[in-house]
């Protein structure tokens, strides 16, 4: 149940090319440490790299990762990274995109991107001796990339294509752009990262030549490669193939603050759909406060699994919801939101999940949560976090995100202080940031498929995405 | 045995390199396991792989939806939810805690064919997680309670994916393609048959399917093949079930033409299914048919189908083909999605790059750089030991030998331009074929 609700919240995080995800979590007691070893590398221009050897299968991993994502985009240019990505596989100076796919392709790779808040990555998935060729590939694209005018217009096509696909016909991913653009008011997390429709369709090839000289950089990049290699030859080939590549020496990332009003906020969508949706946000502080162990720790007790509070108070005990639980961003540039959210079960409304979550939440600042409790929960996330390094790829998104929040090393130091947590301190955080005085709730309130849709002007200024036109 | 059948394998194995047949960077070590046939008609096969501590367990058994009895669609996928609802004297929050605990890796689903029961555990819980797995497949309670739990969530979910244009598209078109089958049928059940089900029929199904015969166990990850086989007769021996009579009623004739299906929702994208009844997995013109599909619709970015659709035209986010191809049954179809107003045009480019593909066959290069992709990329597919537990358990459904993943590469690289237009002739059939359509109608204005 929770999976597919991480999953249904990483949709709208993360944007990828075309497919492709996998899950996992983030951990504790005898083990407590990350079975892997890092080694780290600069180049002379400024790129890092992060290399992990894995030997279980004759297979390599590469990601780079841009730190650029939407999160850079100026107003009235949302989409911009993320269309930009997709115009990374339109080919460069050297080669055209259609040869770079079908090289990957003829070597038995595969290859994709994402963008995100905070990031813009690419990869490729190899057998183990085509290292060299992929690092090729990627540097070339770095600098070479080759903006056409003739490759835009499709591409642009297929992005509001996209935007259709994940968001317009999704009444759940409608209602979670609009509460994140609700709670956000002065930061560009307010923004969807594919952008609003009206963004991507006024984008220029100017607003991409600008934006790829700005930020695709040696210097603003990180590689990661996860698998089956010798870390002193991958070495000398990111030398080889990446340190000739001059940097501009990149400005870095803006600062931006949310502001720290406390208002409450209320959204709601009406859209054709078979159930409501409930979800409230709150703004809470990631892994550079004291506090952000001491939250994980909340979520894990409140959405994390068929134990947890809300799925065993709103899907088992009063059956009034068909899923129920809890997100939250620990890894991330800026703080991000935690996230409630329950779907009801046919028949009920969003305001009789939003009444339990509310009492579930008072129940716990008011009675506390017990040791055993947490020990459970810190079990299960260790236990997760090493089926997560079952999967190289996994352990690849785990390291580059880390990287691009700040430090990789961040992977390692979460399982122990989740252990350091006391039964207080979930409680203190969640009368700290929990409460309903600076929270956005979401609400969707399905409309009978019978009422033909009346479509909102295409005037309306950041609309509710119509997605028509 | 064990040991002079792995030595058998391996000396098959060293033939093959010797040939220079094998890819490079091909699968071996990461492919050869063990198997073992069991006392009650079970399989065990094992592959070690001790770099984790952790090891993945997945259990097959002949109880899926094709079991049921008529008018009780849904049975099979609510047995299955319903065993860790309360077993060996534990509720259900007494399994949930103890699964949580291990992580939350124990879980059994439903599919047409099978049920699988899987786990993921730590080593150092391996043991609790077995007992617990044996304990909700050989003695769940299925509480009276648990049951009306699991039918009002099955059938809110069932109302749930309604919003899903892709999952009713998908259903459109299975129903329209084999009529009331099992393979037309949702597993979950219809808002129809699911009310009906009773506890008489789950605790039947359960006696009836649930037991070793036809049971395959595989185990990968931290683990030998001792202590898989120890675990599985510590724990399963002696577990029978009953049988019974499997109906299986006769397909429907197959469409005449291309059959239109259209649901009508205020959306804004037309998700399009097309496709018909292909070949099963067995047929041995599959090898053909995959480098084939690969060419069409299977490749990613490179596709034919995504070339134009995509890449040049700008209609589609994406679009694939693929053949669903199992041991008795198969199917091939075709998935996109585009703005209501250019359905039609998405449509009509999907239908030619299909006649393309029969008609004009592919180029050599073509052929040799599909059939590098799928030999080369075997290897990077299994990347975890889910994925491997996925593959051995695939094999064995089908009834190949461990020896398969090996021999892989060499039915690709037989294949032949002239057997993948034939391929793409025999096995892609529009003039049999389902056409569904989920999307705003007025807008769409579909000719077909």
């Amino acid at each position: 149940m929770r999976r597919a609700l991480g999953l249904l919240l990483l949709w709208t995080v993360l944007l990828a090319t075309s497919l492709s995800w996998a899950g996992g979590g983030g951990a504790e007691s005898p083990l407590l440490r990350v079975p892997w070893k890092v080694t780290e590398h600069r180049l002379p221009n400024g790129m890092r790299a992060l290399l992990l050897p894995d030997k279980r299968a004759p297979a390599v991993v590469f990601l780079v990762w841009y730190q650029v994502g939407s999160r850079e985009e100026r107003a009235g240019k949302t989409g911009l990274a993320h269309l930009l990505e997709h115009m990374m596989f339109r080919g460069t100076k050297e080669r055209s995109g259609k040869e770079f796919s079908n090289l990957i392709k003829r070597n038995g790779g595969s290859h994709n991107a994402f963008t995100s808040y905070d990031y813009t990555a690419y990869y490729e998935r190899m057998p183990a001796d085509r290292l060299e060729l992929v690092m090729q590939l990627e540097a070339d694209r770095m600098v070479n990339l080759e903006l056409r005018k003739e490759d835009f217009e499709p591409e642009k096509n297929v992005v509001l294509e996209e935007r259709r696909t994940r968001t317009d016909d999704s009444p759940t991913s409608l209602l979670f752009e609009q509460v994140q653009a609700a709670a956000f008011t002065a930061h560009p997390y307010r923004n969807p990262i594919i952008g609003w429709e009206r963004d991507i369709r006024s984008l220029g090839l100017d607003d991409l030549r600008e934006f790829y000289r700005r930020y695709y950089d040696p210097a603003n990049a990180i590689a990661v490669i996860v698998g089956d290699f010798e870390p002193e030859q991958a070495v000398r080939l990111l030398e080889k193939h990446f340190g000739p590549v001059p940097t501009r020496k990149p400005a870095g990332r803006p600062a931006f603050q949310q502001n720290a009003e406390r208002v409450e906020r209320r959204v709601v969508v009406r859209k054709e759909a078979e159930l409501p949706y409930l979800s409230m946000a709150h703004h809470a502080p990631h892994w550079k406060s004291g506090d952000g162990h001491a939250l994980a720790m909340l979520e894990a007790v409140l959405g994390g699994g068929e134990t947890s509070r809300l799925h065993q108070r709103l899907v088992r005990r009063d059956q009034i919801a068909l899923s129920a639980g809890a997100d939250y961003t620990y890894i991330s540039v800026d703080p991000g939101l935690f996230y409630l959210f329950a779907q009801p079960v046919p028949g009920k409304k969003a305001e009789e999940v939003e009444r339990a979550i509310q009492e579930e939440l008072d129940r716990l600042i008011k009675e506390g949560v017990t040791r055993e409790e947490l020990d459970r929960a810190l079990r299960s996330v260790e236990a997760q976090t090493v089926f997560s390094m079952d999967n190289p790829f996994y352990r690849a998104m785990l390291l580059g995100r880390a990287a691009v929040a700040g430090d990789w090393r961040l992977v390692e130091s979460f399982l122990p202080g989740l252990a350091k947590v006391k039964p207080e301190d979930v409680v203190r955080v969640a009368k700290a940031y929990l409460g309903p005085e600076a929270r956005t709730t979401g609400v969707l309130v399905p409309l009978p498929l019978e009422r033909k849709p009346r479509r909102p002007p295409a005037s309306l200024p950041h609309g509710p995405a119509d997605g028509g036109r | 045995m064990p040991a002079t059948r792995e030595r058998l394998f391996r000396a098959f194995f060293l033939a093959l390199l010797l040939a220079g047949l094998l890819a490079p960077g091909a699968s071996r070590a990461a492919l050869r396991y063990d198997r073992e046939e069991l006392p009650g008609g079970a399989v065990l096969l094992v592959k070690e792989s001790p770099e984790l501590p952790m090891v993945n367990v997945q259990i097959s058994l002949d109880a899926g939806s094709r079991r049921e009895p008529p008018g009780k669609a849904g049975l099979a996928q609510m047995t299955a939810s319903l065993l860790a609802r309360g077993a060996a004297g534990k509720n259900a929050l007494e399994i949930a805690k103890l699964n949580d605990a291990l992580g939350g890796g124990a879980g059994v689903s439903a599919g047409r064919d099978h049920v699988t029961a899987s786990l993921k555990v730590l080593t150092r819980d391996l043991e609790e997680g077995a007992g617990l797995l044996a304990d909700i497949l050989r003695r769940p309670a299925f509480p009276p309670d648990e049951i009306e739990k699991t039918r009002s969530q099955t059938l809110g979910s069932l109302r749930k994916q309604q919003d899903r244009p892709g999952y009713l598209a998908g259903l459109a078109f299975r129903r329209e393609l084999y009529g009331n089958t099992a393979e037309g049928r949702q597993v979950e059940g219809s808002p129809e048959t699911v009310p009906l089900i009773r506890r008489e029929d789950i605790q039947a199904f359960h006696r009836n399917w649930y037991g070793m015969k036809g049971a395959i166990f595989v185990f990968v990850g931290d683990i030998t093949l001792q202590r898989a086989r120890d675990i599985v007769l510590q724990h399963f021996q002696g577990w029978e079930a009953k049988g019974g009579e499997a109906p299986s009623p006769p397909l429907p004739p197959a469409p005449k033409g291309l059959k239109a299906v259209k649901v009508d929702r205020p959306l804004t994208q037309a998700t399009v299914v097309l496709g018909n009844r292909s070949l099963t997995r067995k047929n041995p013109d599959f090898y053909a048919a995959r480098v084939m599909n690969y060419i069409l619709g299977g490749g990613g970015f490179e596709s034919w189908l995504m070339n134009n659709l995509r890449e040049q035209k700008g209609l589609v986010y994406g679009v694939y083909s693929m053949f669903e191809s199992d041991a008795d049954s198969g199917l091939w179809r075709l998935v996109l999605q585009t703005k209501n107003e250019s359905a039609n045009q998405a449509i009509d480019e999907s239908l030619v790059e299909v006649r393309r593909m029969q008609e004009s066959g592919i180029s050599e290069q073509q052929l040799e750089e599909a059939k590098a992709f799928i030999t080369g990329s075997f290897a990077t597919q299994f990347s975890s030991s889910g994925r491997i537990a996925d593959f051995i358990l695939s094999v064995e459904r089908l009834g190949f030998d461990p020896g398969y993943a090996d021999r892989y590469p060499q039915l690709i690289r037989a294949v032949t331009r002239e057997q993948v237009q034939e391929a793409a002739r025999k096995h892609i059939k529009l003039d049999e074929a389902v056409l569904a359509v989920v999307g705003n109608m007025a807008e769409a204005k579909l000719k077909r």
